[in-house]
């Protein structure tokens, strides 16, 4: 008893110290900014001024646009006009190593499923068919108190199900998510943008996008918005737009020879700028991946695929 | 060896255009492992063979430079539809694997 009460007063004074130094430690954290670009959230793939972010969206809007550009292809100073869409295109071809990950991943997921049935209900919240569902993700569970991100609903299920720890950012974590991602391939994202709980993430993301951090003080907008270096080469590539861009994830990376999540991709990039990245599943990379899902509303999934 | 294998041949004109996707690990054994720091062994494929009506069309030599999941796309001559087109590799270790499709 005497001991509880030494911890509780203990606890007391911690919450007074951090009371105290709220302000201090506020202040401390200094952050710069990058110029905020306007983006309405419901229109999805068109909600940006087009011109700020590379002028683009007419060439990889549609399948058509793709197809009728499709010479852009091979073209150095054109290719990336394409917003590397143009990967996306062989769909009907199954040969790229996305389809063997995806025949493993498969493999994995039946191979859960017929030991527990239980596993795939959880993962279609009470639903058996898994069709389409994928596409509605990020979104809040009221359930949970939490906002449910593919690979966190995979981390939940394996846990609650399986008994199995499958940590976001894990093989097993990755090619689960693979398979349940790709059973909603070409239905187009539908983030709900009238929940209050995803609009208040997508603010937080978006103030994120545009918060520089680390050595090179990069924010994501210094490379992914036209005032910084989109349309210019850097590290020999052209950066992507951030429309449309999470419509392929978890996506085979063909130098990594591996499959990655669209937090994992956030890590590498965050290390690539010579920032501290965060694990996946981490609250902030949770805020960034709603801004970038709701920036891909529209768009149909397009998972697997390869970059 | 059951790895997964895809073949595909599609006539277009008199030229048989195949693709062929493997699925192999291919070290190159000079890679370290990050937990143990030993090198992991090299395992990779070495001897690929395509035939088309069984008789050899394309015999390659393979090294430690080709890519993991390797793709490999070639272009025939004299093949018509119903001919079978057939793949075969060999590795450092002796696995083998092979996969076949019939033109259409």
């Amino acid at each position: 008893m005497a001991e509880k009460h030494f911890s509780l007063s203990a606890l007391a004074l911690v919450a007074l110290v951090v009371t105290a130094n709220g302000q201090a430690a506020d202040a401390e954290a200094y952050r710069e900014f990058y110029p905020h670009v306007a983006i309405d959230p419901a229109r999805g793939v068109a909600g940006g001024a087009d011109a700020e972010f590379g002028a683009t969206l007419q060439y990889w809007q549609d399948e058509q646009a793709l197809e009728q550009n499709k010479g852009f292809i091979g073209q150095v100073d054109q290719e990336w006009k394409l917003n590397w869409k143009f990967m996306d295109l062989d769909r009907s071809d199954d040969m790229h190593p996305g389809y063997l990950a995806l025949e493993k991943a498969e493999k994995l997921f039946k191979f859960w499923v017929k030991r527990e049935p239980e596993f795939r209900a959880c993962l279609g919240e009470g639903k058996t068919d898994l069709t389409g569902l994928a596409a509605g993700y990020p979104k809040y569970d009221p359930k949970l108190k939490k906002i449910m991100t593919v690979e966190s609903r995979v981390e939940h299920c394996a846990q609650t199900a399986l008994w199995e720890n499958f940590r976001q950012g894990t093989p097993e974590n990755n090619l689960i998510s693979l398979y349940f991602k790709s059973l909603s391939a070409t239905a187009p994202i539908k983030v709900d943008t009238n929940s209050p709980e995803i609009m208040a993430s997508y603010k937080r993301g978006e103030k994120l996008f545009y918060t520089k951090v680390g050595q090179y003080n990069f924010s994501c907008a210094s490379c992914h918005t036209s005032s910084g270096l989109l349309g210019q080469r850097f590290r020999g590539q052209v950066p992507t737009s951030p429309f449309a861009d999470a419509a392929h994830f978890p996506t085979y990376r063909m130098n990594l020879g591996d499959i990655e999540s669209l937090q994992q991709r956030f890590m590498r990039c965050n290390l690539q700028a010579r920032t501290k990245g965060l694990p996946p599943g981490n609250p902030d990379y949770t805020d960034l991946e709603v801004f970038y899902t709701v920036l891909s509303n529209g768009y149909p999934v397009s998972v697997p695929s390869a970059r | 060896m059951a790895e997964p294998m895809k073949v595909r041949a599609k006539l277009a004109g008199d030229v048989l255009d195949v693709k062929i996707l493997i699925s192999h690990t291919m070290e190159t054994g000079q890679r370290k492992d990050a937990k143990s720091g030993q090198v992991v062994p090299a395992h990779f494929i070495q001897n690929v063979t395509v035939d088309l009506n069984g008789k050899t069309a394309v015999a390659a030599q393979w090294g430690a430079a080709i890519s993991k999941d390797p793709f490999l796309g070639l272009k025939l001559k004299g093949a018509k539809a119903g001919d079978t087109v057939t793949v075969n590799w060999e590795d450092n270790k002796g696995g083998k694997g092979s996969g076949a499709t019939t033109i259409t």
